[in-house]
């Protein structure tokens, strides 16, 4: 009897333990988030020319050019509108994208062959971005409100952080490897919803750019390497600026033309 | 003759012009149909289209020209060229919450894919898809304010154009060459194309989706009559063996009617769903009546619904499925009615967009159209695969199986078009 309450004070001490323990992680990986959040506030506006190779399981490769731009808005809410410049038969087609701390982004698609705006399902995550290896997921808003966090690991130099996604999403984990100096991942393992390993992201070629006071790093380059198809694109960027004046009135659905 | 005006009118804005970005395709364009062992048909084209568009700033404004050519070696009676656009555009204001627009614009007013009832403006190219024909450039002035999520516009159409209907020879044709068209009003029948139109719209974009709303005075160029409006009506048939007896013998002018329209669309997302709605009211302001095949016709006020919806669903193999289902309906008039004066009157579609995801964006599309009306078996199977060739090259197949046998002399709806299964190839190189 004296026994089995011991095991049973035991079992009942390493499961408090241990969710003691997920409890602790969960708030640092929360905090760990928050901070890289707050680290990317304040940018204003990014501009920049776009460069996307998408590299198929053969090593043959076509590439995809884009014109970009962001605007930050309040608490977390952005709106970004990407042109397409290159394959010359969908020059001129746009994207724009209202995004959201919680609720599904809005999308709106302008066809300029067909003269037609579209309404296109924000909540479609999980489809490719222009037949790359990204999904449009990967490419949204990450705001701290849309995932749960764990911290998995601390080193001197990054933190590795586990996001869950709280709403319907590709993915069933991501791990991130978070630099410290940059306050940005440097690399982002996806996991599809079986929990294979699905995709690897790294992000090279650091940046500094300055906006009033505030310092950003932000990562050049995107090389996503699927694991399962062996297919990659790399998404690079150049001519960027961070703070420039960005007419509001472009991000309007109303004026896309 | 309007080619060659463009193009004088293309080379003084190149001299003002301070940047100038050409674009084009040529596309060359194998169709064939399925032999109706008819000799005055053409069951076989073999064409080279290409479109040109330039883009420039003149004087602060944009400048945009965009002509289509089609000639066709095998059937000469599908070479057409038309202005899709020629148009000059500024905005203005502290925040350019105004826009004025002048010249041929094409305009897109829709929120389905297939079937739509607010579809409405512009003339069109019938020798072609019948789900997605090409549309000529309208002549307008626009104007716009600018709101913060939503805009209102103004449109004149100082003139009207008839559509291009493919002659005798074509299979996609209504089985005769066509003569000029009419345009209807309320103070005589006219042929001249220089009818004065307008529209008001009001865009609106919000959180929970996009509608619009709009009213127009304008001539109903998608179902115009065809007949006669010189006729005597002669009950013994002794005349001409038929009840309409046309003063010339000819029964093949379109009558294009002025009608006010009200209309609608609405775009909702959902998750992964976007459900989709189109509303069109009309009012004819004429019933002038034409002599046809069948009978005095005149048209009469009637009601369009269409309704639909988008799922997309993600496979892990990185492939996309777009399911996309839609309905179209007719109402305020009878069936007999809608059959004379619609290819789809109350008809569903159910197809998908498969979408392999890869580095040449090869799209397989597929479904089929069926009239849901008892008693009536009209179908329509739809397949093309799409994909690029190179950074240039595309090449897209298409077939098209048309299942709808005539029920009377005079074929309606969809018998028109009775055993016109069609298959087309097409190789475009993009610059």
């Amino acid at each position: 009897m004296f026994k089995h309450f011991v095991v049973g004070l035991s079992l009942i001490y390493f499961i408090s333990e241990n969710s003691l323990a997920d409890e602790v992680s969960e708030a640092k990986g929360l905090e760990v988030a928050k901070i890289i959040e707050e680290a990317g506030k304040k940018f204003d506006s990014d501009s920049s020319d776009m460069e996307m190779v998408l590299v198929d399981a053969y090593g043959s490769s076509v590439s995809r050019s884009l014109r970009g731009e962001t605007l930050e808005g309040s608490d977390s809410n952005g709106k970004s509108l990407l042109e397409f410049i290159s394959p010359v038969d969908v020059k001129g087609t746009k994207l724009l994208t209202h995004s959201h701390k919680v609720k599904d982004d809005e999308q709106w698609l302008f066809l300029p062959s067909l003269k037609r705006k579209k309404r296109i399902s924000g909540g479609a995550r999980s489809g490719s971005f222009m037949g790359s290896e990204f999904s449009f997921e990967d490419l949204s808003n990450g705001s701290v409100e849309k995932f749960n966090f764990d911290l998995i690991n601390e080193t001197e130099s990054e933190w590795t952080l586990k996001r869950v996604s709280k709403k319907r999403s590709g993915y069933s984990k991501q791990v991130m490897k978070i630099s410290k100096k940059y306050s940005n991942p440097t690399e982002v393992e996806y996991y599809n919803r079986r929990g294979d390993l699905l995709k690897v992201a790294a992000f090279s070629d650091w940046k500094k750019f300055i906006v009033g006071k505030k310092v950003f790093f932000k990562a050049m380059k995107i090389h996503m390497k699927n694991k399962l198809t062996n297919k990659q694109s790399i998404f690079s960027w150049s001519n960027r600026s961070l703070g420039g004046k960005v007419k509001s009135s472009k991000f309007n659905p109303a004026r896309l033309r | 003759m309007m080619t060659k005006r463009l193009f004088l009118l293309i080379f003084i804005f190149s001299f003002n012009a301070s940047s100038f970005e050409t674009t084009g395709m040529v596309s060359l364009e194998n169709r064939y149909f399925k032999n109706d062992d008819n000799l005055s048909t053409k069951d076989q084209g073999l064409a080279v289209a290409s479109r040109l568009t330039l883009k420039s700033d003149f004087f602060g404004a944009d400048f945009t020209a965009s002509v289509k050519t089609r000639v066709d070696q095998l059937d000469l009676t599908r070479n057409i060229s038309f202005i899709e656009e020629l148009k000059l555009e500024k905005t203005f204001g502290d925040e350019d919450d105004y826009f004025f627009g002048l010249g041929f614009e094409k305009f897109n007013w829709r929120s389905t894919e297939v079937f739509s009832a607010v579809d409405i403006i512009n003339s069109r190219n019938y020798d072609g898809a019948l789900e997605d024909t090409e549309k000529f450039g309208e002549l307008s002035v626009s104007f716009r304010k600018y709101f913060e999520s939503s805009n209102l516009s103004i449109f004149l159409f100082p003139r009207t154009k008839e559509n291009y209907i493919p002659g005798g020879a074509s299979r996609l044709g209504v089985g005769v060459d066509i003569q000029d068209s009419y345009f209807v009003n309320d103070s005589e029948t006219e042929s001249d194309e220089k009818q004065t139109q307008f529209a008001i719209k009001y865009d609106q974009f919000s959180n929970w989706g996009d509608w619009s709303l709009f009213f127009t005075q304008h001539f109903d160029r998608q179902t115009p009559i065809f007949g006669n409006r010189n006729y005597i009506v002669d009950p013994t048939r002794t005349v001409c063996g038929i009840e309409i007896c046309p003063l010339d013998g000819t029964f093949n002018t379109p009558y294009y009617y002025e009608v006010k329209d009200l209309g609608g669309y609405v775009t909702i997302p959902w998750e992964k769903w976007i459900f989709k709605g189109e509303f069109l009211k009309r009012d004819f302001s004429e019933d002038t009546k034409i002599g046809t095949f069948t009978g005095e016709d005149t048209q009469k006020d009637y009601q369009q619904l269409t309704t639909g919806f988008e799922y997309l669903y993600s496979f892990e193999s990185g492939h996309d499925l777009r399911i996309i289902g839609e309905y179209s309906r007719t109402l305020g008039v009878d069936d007999a009615y809608s059959r004379r004066r619609f290819i789809f009157q109350n008809d569903i579609y159910l197809g998908g967009q498969y979408l392999l995801n890869n580095s040449d964006d090869t799209t397989v599309d597929f479904g089929f159209i069926k009239d849901i009306s008892s008693g009536v078996t009209e179908s329509i199977y739809l397949f093309s695969y799409e994909s690029r060739l190179n950074k240039g090259w595309k090449i897209n197949a298409s077939i098209r199986y048309i299942d709808a046998e005539k029920t009377t002399d005079y074929p309606q709806g969809l018998e028109i078009f009775e055993d016109d299964h069609q298959g087309q190839l097409s190789l475009s190189y993009y610059f």
